[in-house]
């Protein structure tokens, strides 16, 4: 029995993935309770980072009526079919799934926009997945904000859970929440991204660092995103960081990426002293060709 | 020097803590389903009582629940501004039991 206001651990095999001893990939959804802490572009990158690594997977935008991970992947203006049209019988899987144009085994099933959170019920999501599971190594589930019927939907299916969060106060406190839910519904406790840290607010002590983040809500964590302008650009082009080789944040996820399949890679030091070796050790560690601005 | 040093250190101490101090709390108490107005009531209470035996200044009174390895801990620190003393040494009261004896 597990102390009052401690986590219990949660049973390593999720109880939800009906029919899972035939499949073969894996469901992982992206949550993380607040909105804007950037679940979208996490699945976005991690998707497209797991495509790199020569990976089939497939992304799938749960948030139905506000969608946006087409716009955050470039692929808005290829959507025929969408989520609802499959789970309504209106289409195949197939033709709702749209290619990536960046990176080839990466496909993105699109949220509905004119519909809402109770266009699709969880079973519907369960039945899905185990298809997509099938077909591809990874299945991607962007999960909407808040904790309600879209959230039930988005992790029905769900054999792991990553949750974002920033390192905010709120985002913080809706995290501990989903993370909460989660273990109710038996699923193993979720890795944790920490997304726009600024190191130099963490250096002087105006922001809350991983380790304080980790303590509080007691999990793991899965990577540590620094907070860079050229996530604004990528997103602006519609073309993810991942593929960006000098982008601090691109790098970040394409080692979350690598974690998430199973290649232990070293996170980013982005919350050292500010002494000479650090700063030394920093600027070696630039990824990619590009000069400092 | 070492005042320079203090004041580094000190300048080290920023809104980071309060942070991480006001989170610690709010967690425990979402995890529990505790409101922060019910802490504030049972604070009250347990001053409340305390008072019967010493005299607590209540502008000090803090209370805070947080998570140990193994346990759930409610601290609480109060500041004592006297004791009771007569409490401890109340009037000879007479014995219901022993004045029957007595009689008999």
């Amino acid at each position: 029995m597990a102390t009052i206001g401690e986590r219990t651990t949660a049973p390593q095999v999720s109880e939800n993935g009906g029919g899972k001893s035939q499949t073969t990939g894996t469901t992982i959804v992206i949550t993380s309770g607040k909105g804007g802490v950037g679940k979208t572009t996490a699945t976005a990158n991690i998707g497209a980072g797991l495509a790199l690594r020569g990976r089939k997977v497939v992304v799938v935008d749960t948030d139905i009526g506000l969608r946006n991970l087409d716009v955050v992947l470039g692929l808005e203006n290829r959507i025929v079919y969408d989520l609802v049209d499959v789970v309504e019988g209106r289409c195949q899987i197939k033709q709702a799934m749209i290619r990536d144009k960046n990176v080839s085994d990466l496909y993105l099933i699109p949220a509905a926009q004119t519909r809402d959170k109770s266009a699709v019920n969880p079973e519907q999501m369960k039945e899905l997945c185990h298809q997509l599971r099938q077909e591809f190594e990874y299945v991607l589930i962007d999960c909407p904000a808040g904790i309600e019927h879209g959230f039930q939907n988005a992790i029905a299916a769900a054999d792991r859970a990553i949750v974002v969060t920033t390192p905010e106060v709120s985002a913080i406190r809706d995290a501990d929440r989903v993370i909460g839910l989660l273990e109710a519904a038996q699923i193993p406790i979720p890795d944790l991204v920490i997304n726009r840290l600024r190191p130099n607010m963490v250096r002087d002590g105006d922001m809350m660092d991983s380790n304080d983040i980790l303590e509080l809500l007691s999990v793991k964590m899965l990577g540590l995103v620094p907070d860079d302008d050229k996530l604004i650009v990528a997103t602006n082009k519609g073309v993810p960081a991942v593929h960006d080789k000098g982008s601090w944040s691109g790098e970040a996820f394409r080692r979350i990426a690598a974690r998430i399949d199973g290649d232990d890679q070293p996170f980013l030091q982005l919350e050292n002293g500010n002494n000479l070796m650090s700063r030394f050790k920093r600027f070696i560690g630039r990824p990619g060709e590009e000069s400092r601005r | 020097m070492i005042d320079v040093l203090k004041w580094a250190l000190h300048k080290q101490e920023r809104s980071k803590e309060s942070a991480t101090k006001r989170l610690q709390l709010i967690l425990v108490l979402d995890r529990i389903g505790l409101a922060q107005n019910q802490l504030e009531a049972m604070k009250r209470d347990i001053v409340e009582v305390v008072s019967r035996y010493l005299v607590v200044d209540e502008e000090s009174v803090e209370m805070d629940m947080r998570r140990s390895d193994k346990a759930l801990m409610l601290v609480s620190n109060m500041a004592i501004k006297e004791v009771i003393r007569a409490f401890g040494r109340p009037e000879p009261v007479r014995s219901p039991v022993l004045d029957s004896h007595n009689l008999n």
